[in-house]
Order: C-alpha cells, then sequence, then structure tokens
C-alpha cells in the first residue's frame, strides 16, 4: 500500500519552500514549543 | 512568522486518511492501533516543514478551542526542548535537524523514550490528533500489513522505523 501515490506531500513541501522559505526538519517539541 | 498551509494539504490529508482507513479495514484483528495505546508516540522523529506548520495550526486551534489543554501541551514541549537540547543533533535554537550521515547516525540514537508533547499522559490521546505529522498517519497500519509484524518487539521496530524514514 502507497498512501500518497502521486507524492503530493513533496509537491507540497517544495511550494512551501519557494513561498516561505521553510526547509530542513525539525522535531515535534522544537515545534511545538515556540 | 505565521505562515497558512498550502491549500492542498487537506487533499494530502484525505488521499493518506482513505488509504490508510482501507488498509486498517482489511488488516482487521491483526491491527494493534486503538485510542490509548501510545507505543508509537514515544521516542523523536524527524518531521518536514509541512507536518510543522499543521502541527502549529492545530495548536492554535486549540488554544481557541481549549486554551488549558493548548498550554499544556507547549509546556511540555518547552520541557521536552530543556531535556533534549543538549544532546540535539542539530541546531537547538532554531530546532532545524543537521543534514549528513554522522547526523543522521547521531539522531538514530536520539531521545528514543521521549514520548511526543502532543500526546496527554493521562488519556493516552494526542491532542492534536487531527493535525498530526505524517508519520503519525501512516505507521501502524502499514507496519501491520506488510511486514509480518512481531508485536513483542513493537515498540522497538517502531522506533527504528520512525528514523529510517528520515532518510527516506
Amino acid at each position: 500500500m502507497i498512501p500518497d501515490p502521486d507524492d503530493l506531500e513533496s509537491n507540497l513541501i517544495e511550494e512551501l519552500e519557494k513561498t516561505t522559505g521553510a526547509r530542513g526538519q525539525t522535531i515535534v517539541a522544537f515545534c511545538l514549543a515556540s | 512568522m505565521r505562515c497558512s498551509l498550502p491549500a492542498r494539504d487537506e487533499a494530502l490529508i484525505q488521499i493518506v486518511d482513505s488509504a490508510l482507513a482501507e488498509t486498517a479495514r482489511r488488516s482487521g484483528n491483526w491491527l494493534a492501533c486503538r485510542p490509548g495505546c501510545t507505543q508509537c508516540c514515544v521516542g523523536v522523529f524527524a518531521i518536514n516543514q509541512l507536518d510543522a506548520l499543521r502541527l502549529r495550526a492545530g495548536l492554535s486551534k486549540l488554544e481557541e478551542s481549549a486554551p488549558e489543554r493548548a498550554a499544556r501541551v507547549r509546556q511540555r514541549a518547552r520541557e521536552a526542548v530543556s531535556r533534549l537540547a543538549k544532546d540535539f543533533p542539530g541546531d537547538p535554537v532554531s530546532g532545524l535537524l543537521d543534514g549528513g550521515k554522522e547526523a543522521e547516525r547521531r539522531f538514530a540514537g536520539f531521545a528514543n523514550d521521549e514520548p511526543c508533547p502532543a500526546l496527554d499522559p493521562a488519556t493516552g490521546l494526542c491532542e492534536l490528533y487531527e493535525s498530526r505529522p505524517m508519520t503519525c498517519r501512516v505507521f501502524g497500519p502499514r507496519f501491520a500489513q506488510e511486514m509480518d509484524w512481531v508485536f513483542a518487539s513493537f515498540a522497538f521496530r517502531v522506533r527504528q522505523m520512525k528514523k529510517l524514514r528520515r532518510a527516506k
């Protein structure tokens, strides 16, 4: 089973990076602490 | 800076959740996932910026509907950062993980016993369930169906797979 067969997630991550500059990976704790 | 989620994030969630719901249905009794089971909620894993934005949006929504619960989530997150910052394999100010093999090696052994701050320890439920990262959405059903799961080593394997997903 491939939950996202067209890899929409990668497209949205790329779109987000282009529009906001946000890139890279983090962890939940850092994300929610600020 | 406050950013909006891409409009198609809802479509992504719908696609993934539908696929997983079908897998869950077919898994029947083999699927161990149930409300209150928190094994997947222990052990730090990487999330991308889309996951992060969705989580923050979920927390903002919770702040409006249940500010006390939202404050507890944020407090748990801050306490976790205090515990984890010293050995964090990345920038402890921005929270961004380092790239490269050495950073991945360090991350594999990092905070594997740390509970997720979104997990309410009293109820065993996720406070940000609707906004949870993709890793949380795809884990249990996929594993149970495709890997002939050995339940005795469930927690350990979940932690390892979550880390490995980062290198995908």
